[in-house]
């Protein structure tokens, strides 16, 4: 089809452009900067779309940046995987660019606006190519686009505890990408490309050579330690709670819906589009070190959070314990449980996108950070609090929520493995999916069973609509994919089925 | 044959969209909020009760919604003999429930959201019922726990808060371990079909063991089983009375039922019978009926003894259903049948007694039979179908699981006959008492005969107890009848005979 052949590359550049146009009009009025933003969300998302019926009718897209031919050129590959990560980037940018217009002018001063989305525009930019690309240094590119303009993003509002959270997380996100970038290197020199389908070919040759596999070892090591990192898998999650809970929340509601998962997709291209399925399962058990290491972030995470008193720390460790869900099904390397695992980034995009939105939502209405403090906020703003109840159940994974559906994957996954680990899975994925009710339940009996201190607190003083219409959205999304779950699943299946082809 | 209908989707549609339609109601009035509330129920009544004909043919009546579904497990409904039958009882207990409400919930706070979240409890245990499929059936199953935990704390005082917390993260984590045995049956054999008598051929050894025991984990936790049933009698007494009514009376049976259908159409009793498990499960039930009953006469609180009494009658339904024979399990379903309409209607009279005279205690009830002889006769007539007094109800159950115990064979038969006889007389112990303190015994207590101006509970409140006791009496002497027409056909389909 002519009209959709350009479309991977417009995906990666609407983002772009708008971030370089953004401060050009933004220099004339500030207020044009949250419209343009909108448009730019919304045309991506429609793009992605349009790109998921031409990957689901057509199989594979492979694009060639200016019509040089890979391995010498730049190649966009567009599978199942890709697809369904732009949709899902673009979806919960556009709720944040929404839920923004109105968040901002509150919380961020006025010279911060312009900042603010041109930084955003560029963050999604990253992270839309780094979904899009078949080239591992562009991939590599776009992580530090995404990175850099995330570390800005979670220091923006200029508090000093922002800006040594956002320190803190520079400083290890410069880590993973020097490692990433050693990884890389490592493999050049193995096999003199670095076009990820050329790369898995070539690489072929080089699994049997004694000598040289401890090259390629240490590569897989470089690259597992670097993007674990950027996906925040414990125990190398340590910067996470602290950017994710400073940074403004509709910036939080991306980094922790959106970003961290982006992380994991880097994880899945390396071990299973770089490397071939047998080799990280069979040869180098490196999916089962990174299921050990995901059970023990969905224990670790889930406990952390359970002791926390503000709302956004709160939430930021139980990203912790979910990034732990994903990786877990990712490295079960089943058919259920990559499907899962898969699964549970677009239904933790969106429960974990909605929760953020809501504490932002919160806390600009009331400035109420502490859990304890939360009583008689189901009357005072009644939809919000809905809206946080339902992405609540979705993520202890109660149905008909969608968090159920990825909680039945996962759980099949698990099982299927037929080892005594994957009894320990499905105990760590049913321990945690009851630790993660001990701390939403405690947030939800506060909202709405306890007494609240002052009697004017209960005055109902609701969410402006503007902020109300991406929480309730998100918190819709959370019910209409627990009851209709083919939809997701459509490109998550086969997205699955093409990464575990090998074994 | 299978007739496709949405008759079951409007049963289990109708109070949930009601109750959000009464929640906004009841923000302008009081009554049109509980109206509706009643119409929601009434309207699931009559829907179920326009399936009867269809189903009295032999026919099931499914509905499909393909759109939704998990892996290969479509959102799909299925009516038989035995839902139909436990969804006519618990709907009909619901309208009663409601229509008690109305005055009993007057002074009490939170109300839109107390009827809101009845009939969402009500859509669920329907959705429990109709299931298709085993994880259709959790899905609603785990629902039921959500909505009835908010009528748990409904009091929101720290006791409730309490009791609520070990209601619902026991019944989480209970609910994970069946969950758990459902990925098991899935992953095994493929299907969680409902309607096969028995899904599990061609599996065998010790992962039948674990799939039986992960599966009845939750489902003994939400009957209230001993072990499980720690919760229990500290959750139903702290909740308003008609929530104490539907918690024991329904929310119980729905654990009941899923525990039938666990033994009955996901292993099979051919399959129950090679196990040689049914011994192990009698064996649980009695603990349970022995156990609920000696904790029951400790009580002083009247809602809590109440509480424990659903323990042990939930003892005699598993005892009954775990013994594989038809008569058994003809036994289980009248036992349902009976501590529905019984329970409710002690907790009816316990909520009346709390409403008028502000009595808890079992000591303070002393005379109570003068000044509320209604509330008292009902809860007389309640109380011997509880012990087994002919001809009540709750002779026509114990006599079933009897001839059942009988057909099981001789060691069964003696060792229930010591638990009935054992627990029959416990029953009497706890529950004679009362009634000879209520209605013998002199209000005053310095020995003058002061005139007791009869003042009992409101129309409205009155009129659901006194149905309950005119069903406990008439299902009694009829229970031969009505065993040939609804229970007998549905055993049969539930036996495959």
């Amino acid at each position: 089809m002519v009209g959709t052949s350009h479309l991977p590359i417009l995906v990666v550049l609407l983002p772009l452009v708008t971030a370089y146009i953004t401060p050009l009009l933004g220099w004339i009025d500030k207020r044009i900067c949250n419209p343009l933003v909108v448009v730019s969300m919304t045309l991506a998302f429609l793009a992605s779309l349009l790109l998921a019926r031409s990957v689901l009718t057509g199989g594979v897209i492979s694009y060639h940046m200016g019509g040089f031919a890979p391995p010498f050129g730049i190649e966009l590959v567009v599978d199942y995987f890709g697809v369904y990560m732009c949709i899902i980037i673009s979806f919960i940018t556009l709720m944040a660019a929404i839920y923004s217009r109105e968040y901002v002018a509150k919380e961020l001063h006025e010279s911060k606006t312009v900042p603010y989305y041109t930084l955003l525009m560029l963050m999604t930019g990253g992270m839309m190519g780094a979904s899009v690309t078949g080239d591992l240094f562009n991939l590599f590119v776009f992580f530090e686009i995404l990175s850099i303009s995330s570390y800005a993003l979670v220091a923006i509002t200029g508090k000093k505890v922002a800006i040594m959270a956002s320190y803190k997380y520079l400083l290890l996100g410069a880590i993973a990408t020097s490692f990433t970038l050693v990884g890389i290197a490592y493999l050049y020199i193995l096999t003199g490309t670095l076009n990820m389908a050329d790369l898995s070919v070539r690489l072929q040759s080089v699994y049997g050579v004694g000598g040289s596999s401890w090259t390629l070892i240490a590569a897989l090591a470089f690259f597992m330690v670097g993007y674990c990192i950027k996906a925040a898998l414990f125990p190398l999650h340590t910067w996470l709670p602290d950017a994710h809970s400073m940074a403004p929340s509709s910036i939080s509601a991306v980094l922790s819906g959106i970003l961290i998962k982006v992380g994991a997709l880097a994880i899945i291209r390396v071990l299973f589009n770089i490397f071939q399925p047998e080799f990280v399962v069979e040869t180098i058990p490196i999916t089962s070190m990174i299921s050990w290491m995901a059970a023990a972030a969905i224990i670790a995470g889930s406990l952390f959070a359970i002791s926390q008193t503000d709302i956004k720390r709160m939430l930021a460790y139980s990203s912790v314990a979910h990034i732990g869900f994903i990786i877990l099904g990712i490295g079960l390397a089943t058919g259920y449980g990559t499907t899962g695992g898969i699964l549970h980034i677009f239904n933790h995009a969106m429960a974990k996108g909605c929760l953020f939105l809501c504490a932002g939502a919160i806390i600009y209405k009331t400035g109420i950070r502490n859990i304890d403090d939360l009583a008689g906020l189901g009357n005072k703003m009644p939809f919000t609090m809905a809206a946080f109840t339902i992405a609540s159940l979705s993520m202890i994974g109660i149905p008909p929520t969608a968090g159920f559906v990825s909680k039945f994957y996962l759980g099949l996954g698990a099982l299927e493995t037929g080892t005594w680990s994957g009894w320990v899975f499905i105990g760590t994925i049913l321990v945690g999916s009851l630790l993660t009710a001990v701390f939403y339940m405690k947030v939800i009996n506060n909202i709405y069973f306890k007494e609240p201190l002052l009697r004017e607190d209960v005055q109902r003083d609701e969410t402006p609509l503007g902020m109300l219409i991406p929480i309730l959205i998100l918190a819709g999304g959370c019910v209409i994919f627990g009851l209709f779950p083919r939809i997701p699943l459509s490109l998550a299946e086969p997205a699955a089925k093409l990464f575990l082809g090998g074994i | 044959m299978i007739i496709v209908s949405c008759l079951p989707v409007i049963a289990l549609l109708s109070p949930l969209i009601a109750g959000i339609i009464s929640y906004q109601a009841g923000k302008i009035s009081e009554t049109a909020r509980d109206l509706i509330t009643i119409a929601a129920a009434i309207v699931s009544f009559i829907v179920i009760v326009a399936m009867i004909p269809t189903i009295l043919n032999g026919n099931t009546i499914e509905y499909i919604f393909s759109y939704s579904a998990v892996s290969t497990l479509p959102m799909a409904f299925r009516v038989g003999p035995f839902p139909l039958f436990l969804g006519l009882v618990i709907s009909f207990a619901w309208i009663l429930s409601a229509v008690y409400s109305h005055r009993y919930m007057e002074h009490l706070h939170s109300r839109n959201r107390f009827y809101l979240f009845m009939s969402l409890t009500l859509s669920a245990v329907i959705g429990t019922l109709f299931a298709k499929n085993m994880l259709v059936l959790f899905i609603f199953f785990e629902i039921t726990l959500f909505t009835s935990y908010v009528l748990v704390i409904h009091e929101e005082t720290p006791e409730a808060m309490a009791a609520g917390k070990k209601y619902l993260f026991l019944g989480l984590a209970t609910g994970l371990v069946m969950f758990c045995g459902i990925l098991l049956v899935y992953l095994q054999v493929g299907t969680l079909d409902l309607g096969k008598r028995g899904i599990l051929d061609g599996v065998h050894g010790n992962i039948l063991y674990v799939m039986l025991f992960t599966l009845l984990v939750g489902a003994l936790f939400k009957a209230g089983m001993f072990p499980l049933h720690v919760w229990l009698p500290s959750a139903h007494p702290i909740a308003p009375s008609p929530a104490s009514a539907i918690l024991s009376a329904v929310v119980v049976k729905e654990g009941c039922y899923v525990m039938i259908r666990i033994l009955y159409d996901i292993f099979g009793v051919n399959l129950l019978k090679t196990m040689f498990v049914s011994n192990w499960l009698i064996l649980l039930g009695g603990l349970s009926i022995f156990f609920g009953s000696a904790m029951a006469i400790r009580q002083h609180d009247l809602k809590t003894m109440l509480a424990y009494s659903t323990v042990s009658k939930v003892g005699y339904i598993f005892l009954g259903a775990a013994l594989l024979t038809p008569t058994g399990l003809q036994g289980a379903m009248v036992h349902i049948f009976h501590h529905l309409m019984a329970k409710s209607a002690l907790f009816f009279c316990a909520g009346a007694l709390i409403y008028k005279a502000g009595i808890r205690d079992i000591d303070q009830m002393a005379g109570i039979g003068k000044k509320m002889p209604i509330t008292m006769m009902v809860f007389t007539i309640a109380a011997l179908s509880m012990i087994g007094v002919p001809p009540l109800v709750g002779f026509a159950s114990k006599w079933y699981i009897v001839v059942g115990a009988l057909e099981a064979g001789r060691p069964t038969a003696i060792g229930f006959g010591l638990v009935l006889i054992l627990s029959s007389l416990m029953n009497a112990i706890y529950f004679i008492p009362i009634i000879i303190n209520a209605f013998f015994t002199g209000a005053s207590e310095n020995g003058e005969h002061k005139e007791v101006i009869p003042d009992d509970v409101p129309l409205s409140m009155a009129v659901p107890m006194v149905i309950l006791a005119i069903g406990i009496i008439v299902f009694g002497v009829l229970s031969a009848t009505t065993s040939v027409v609804v229970i007998k056909p549905t055993v049969n389909a539930m036996m495959g005979l």
